[in-house]
This record gives structure tokens, C-alpha cells and sequence, in this order.
């Protein structure tokens, strides 16, 4: 009993607030109530900041249900990244294409390996997604192995993402040339016969962090991003309405 | 950034809302909306996808309705205030339209910092730290500008005497 009247003494204007406002735990919820029914002049006043909160609601809460005015999802839909032209010229070195890239303005020595990585992605699907008879190293047939063998070389450990979702079945891989490290390239293939594949690699900077981001060479569709020093590149002749759902399904997989 | 589109519209109506509050205006409010999202677009590799993207939209638009405030001519400001504070919801009833009206005409009144925290909190589903943030100040400093502003209004709205104009809304 007198470890109950300590705690009702406890009671704060804060959490008189914090009731009104229902951010309180409900434990502390019920202190308060019990503490209220005793103080009928702060039951009054947390009553009457409930009613100005309410009156509030009652005028502003309607606008949520409001149709959004068409220009403010135009602004959002339609606004164009900032296109940054030296990475475009640079990125477009490699194999000869023009990678378009949209830069977002990260920090500038993240956003060179970001670019070789969206470069050497698309190279390696230009490379080997044609080739029919050796399109991989190690089959999808053998892919405990792939998945421990590559493991193994990278430095990292690694689970081959799934993506039967999105209706892609795994090849197989092959390692890939990194630069400090070997990196990894993971090939799927669609019930159309069309390819896309993964270039994964474990060297990056440190600090580098990236959210899949959108970049086209030629035909080629790619959408890089990196968290640490891993980088992804996923790239195929897809459009970036068929590639981003494959990004977040990538990386909702392999933050689980 | 196909994701951080739908993310950003999703987040309108709650911009939306918090405008209307801001503003009263559905016009102005709206502006403040349109220029809130250019900014965010214009921005959005520094927002760190694990932190919430309301608080940080929050943010950017009081920052901007304090901007705008600033370079209206303080009369005009005043007159624009009574105007449309007098304007009712739409969709509200009758009875609480005489409650919100007078309860927003002496929102108008308190100390800009209390008025901020009073409609900041009151308005939106934010957590206390949340708030605070976007108003770039410390969680207590929230709180007490909290308390006074209620305090206030509940005195200015003679809900302490228990006038049963505002007394009885149910």
C-alpha cells in the first residue's frame, strides 16, 4: 500500500500529458487513472486538454481522407534525379556504352565504386548472360557448393538469394575479378530464357551505403547498392520497373 | 528510387494534415506541401532509410512554414489568421465547430513556440522525441512549452471555470 501511494506521488505533469496524448505504457497508463480517480481537479484538467486535442482532430483529422492534389503527386512522380555528367562520361568508358547515371549526390569517392560497380555489373552480364554453353562455373545443380565454395573465396558469408517469387530459377555462378578480393557472379534465368545475374563483391570502402539505385548501359538494365563493404549489381535487359522489385526482394533476404 | 517515391507519396496526407494546421489556408497549406516534397526530392540521399521519414518530412516543412511566416508582413499575417480561423471544417460537426473555432482562435494566441508544440503534438501521431526533433529542441523544452500552452488555453477558454460552452462537447 505505501509502495502504491509512492508511486501515485510519482505521478508528473508529464504524465499527465503523455495520458492525454496516449504515449504512455500501460502500466504507467493505469498508475495514472488510479492516480486521477483521486484527484478529481487533475482529472478535470486532463479531461479538458482530451477535449482541445479532440476539437483538433475534429477539424484537421479530415484532411487525411482528402484526395492528394494531382500536382503535388506530379512533383513527386515526375521530378527528375540530379544528373551528375562527369560519372556519366566516366561510367561510360568501359565496353564502350553509355551508362546513364543518376547520382543523387553521395559522397564522391563512394559514389566512384559505386560506379565501377554498376560498370563491371553490366560488363559481366554483356559477357557471359549470351554465352550457352558455359554460361557459369558451378551449375545451380551443385549450389551448396557454389554458395561454400564462393563463400569461401570472398571472404564473406553468403546465402544464393531465391528469387522463384519473381518467377527467376538459378544457373549457377563463377567468381568474378574483384579488387581486393574475388567477387562473386550469381546467374538466374526466367521462364523466357532470359537472363539477369548478380555481381557481388566484399571489397568496397568501408562506410560505403547505398539504396538500390537505377542506371541503364545500352540495353542493359543495372540497379547497384551497397551496404559496407558489400556491393550488389543485379543487371539484364530489364527495365527498372522489373529490376527494383528483384533489388528488394535481394535485399530483404540477406538482411534476414 | 522507384521505393522512396511510393514512400514519400504515401506520406502526404499526414504532411497535409500537419500544414493544414500550420497554415489554415488550404492554399497556403498546400504550398508548403508542394514546397516540403521539392525539398525532400531535392534531398533524399540524406535521409537514412532506418530513421523514420515522417519526423523527417516534419521537419523540413515547419521549417519552411517559419520561413514563409517570416517574410509575410506581420499585419498580413494577423488578418490572414483571423480569416481563416474562423473557417470551418468541412466535415466536421455543428456542435464541434463552435469547440475547434474558438479552441484555434486561442491556439492563435499563444507564444509561437507553445502554439507549435500544442498543434505539433495535439495534431499528429509523433512520439514526444519525435516532436522535439523537428522543432530542434530538447524533449523537456517540448514539454513544458506543452504544459504552458495547454494551461494557457485551457484558462483562456475558461474550461477551469467550467463555462459550459466549451464544458459540454460529447
Amino acid at each position: 500500500m505505501d509502495a502504491m501511494k509512492n508511486t501515485r506521488a510519482l505521478i508528473t505533469t508529464e504524465d499527465l500529458h503523455g495520458y492525454v496524448d496516449g504515449k504512455l505504457p500501460p502500466e504507467r497508463a493505469e498508475e495514472v487513472e488510479a492516480y486521477l480517480l483521486e484527484h478529481p481537479d487533475k482529472a478535470a484538467e486532463v479531461e479538458d486538454y482530451r477535449r482541445i486535442n479532440r476539437a483538433l482532430g475534429s477539424v484537421f483529422d479530415t484532411v487525411l481522407d482528402e484526395p492528394i492534389p494531382a500536382d503535388q503527386i506530379a512533383a513527386v512522380r515526375d521530378a527528375r534525379p540530379r544528373f551528375a555528367v562527369p560519372l556519366a562520361a566516366a561510367a561510360g568508358l568501359l565496353l564502350g556504352i553509355g551508362l546513364a547515371w543518376f547520382a543523387q549526390g553521395f559522397d564522391a569517392a563512394d559514389e566512384l565504386a559505386l560506379g565501377q560497380l554498376a560498370e563491371r555489373s553490366a560488363a559481366a552480364y554483356v559477357v557471359y548472360a549470351p554465352d550457352e554453353r558455359h554460361p557459369v562455373e558451378v551449375a545451380a545443380s551443385d549450389s551448396e557448393h557454389l554458395s561454400a565454395w564462393l563463400s569461401n573465396r570472398m571472404g564473406m558469408t553468403f546465402q544464393i538469394p531465391g528469387l522463384g517469387n519473381l518467377g527467376f530459377e538459378l544457373v549457377g555462378g563463377r567468381l568474378m575479378v574483384g579488387d581486393s578480393a574475388p567477387a562473386a557472379l550469381l546467374m538466374y534465368e526466367n521462364g523466357q530464357g532470359r537472363r539477369l545475374v548478380i555481381y557481388l563483391r566484399n571489397d568496397l570502402p568501408e562506410a560505403t551505403a547505398a539504396e538500390p539505385r537505377y542506371a541503364r548501359a545500352g540495353k542493359t538494365g543495372v540497379v547497384i547498392w551497397a551496404r559496407g563493404a558489400t556491393g550488389f549489381g543485379l543487371a539484364g535487359a530489364f527495365s527498372e520497373e522489373e529490376l527494383l522489385p528483384v533489388a528488394h526482394l535481394i535485399q530483404a533476404q540477406l538482411s534476414s | 528510387m522507384l521505393r522512396n517515391r511510393s514512400l514519400l507519396i504515401a506520406e502526404i496526407p499526414h504532411l497535409r494534415r500537419y500544414a493544414r494546421s500550420l497554415a489554415r489556408d488550404p492554399d497556403v497549406a498546400d504550398d508548403l506541401v508542394q514546397g516540403c516534397l521539392e525539398r525532400a526530392l531535392s534531398r533524399f540521399h540524406l535521409w537514412q532509410p532506418e530513421r523514420r521519414l515522417r519526423p523527417w518530412l516534419f521537419t523540413m516543412l515547419h521549417n519552411l512554414h517559419v520561413d514563409s511566416l517570416r517574410h509575410r508582413a506581420s499585419a498580413a499575417a494577423g488578418a490572414l489568421r483571423e480569416q481563416t480561423a474562423s473557417r470551418p471544417s468541412q466535415h466536421a460537426s455543428q456542435e464541434h465547430h463552435l469547440t475547434a473555432r474558438r479552441v484555434l482562435a486561442q491556439i492563435d494566441r499563444l507564444p509561437p513556440e507553445q502554439r507549435d508544440a500544442v498543434l505539433l503534438v495535439g495534431v499528429n501521431e509523433l512520439s514526444y522525441g519525435e516532436a522535439a526533433a523537428i522543432l530542434g529542441i530538447p524533449p523537456g523544452t517540448l514539454m513544458s512549452r506543452l504544459h504552458r500552452g495547454r494551461a494557457k488555453l485551457r484558462e483562456h477558454l475558461e474550461m477551469t471555470e467550467g463555462t459550459p460552452a466549451i464544458r459540454r462537447v460529447k
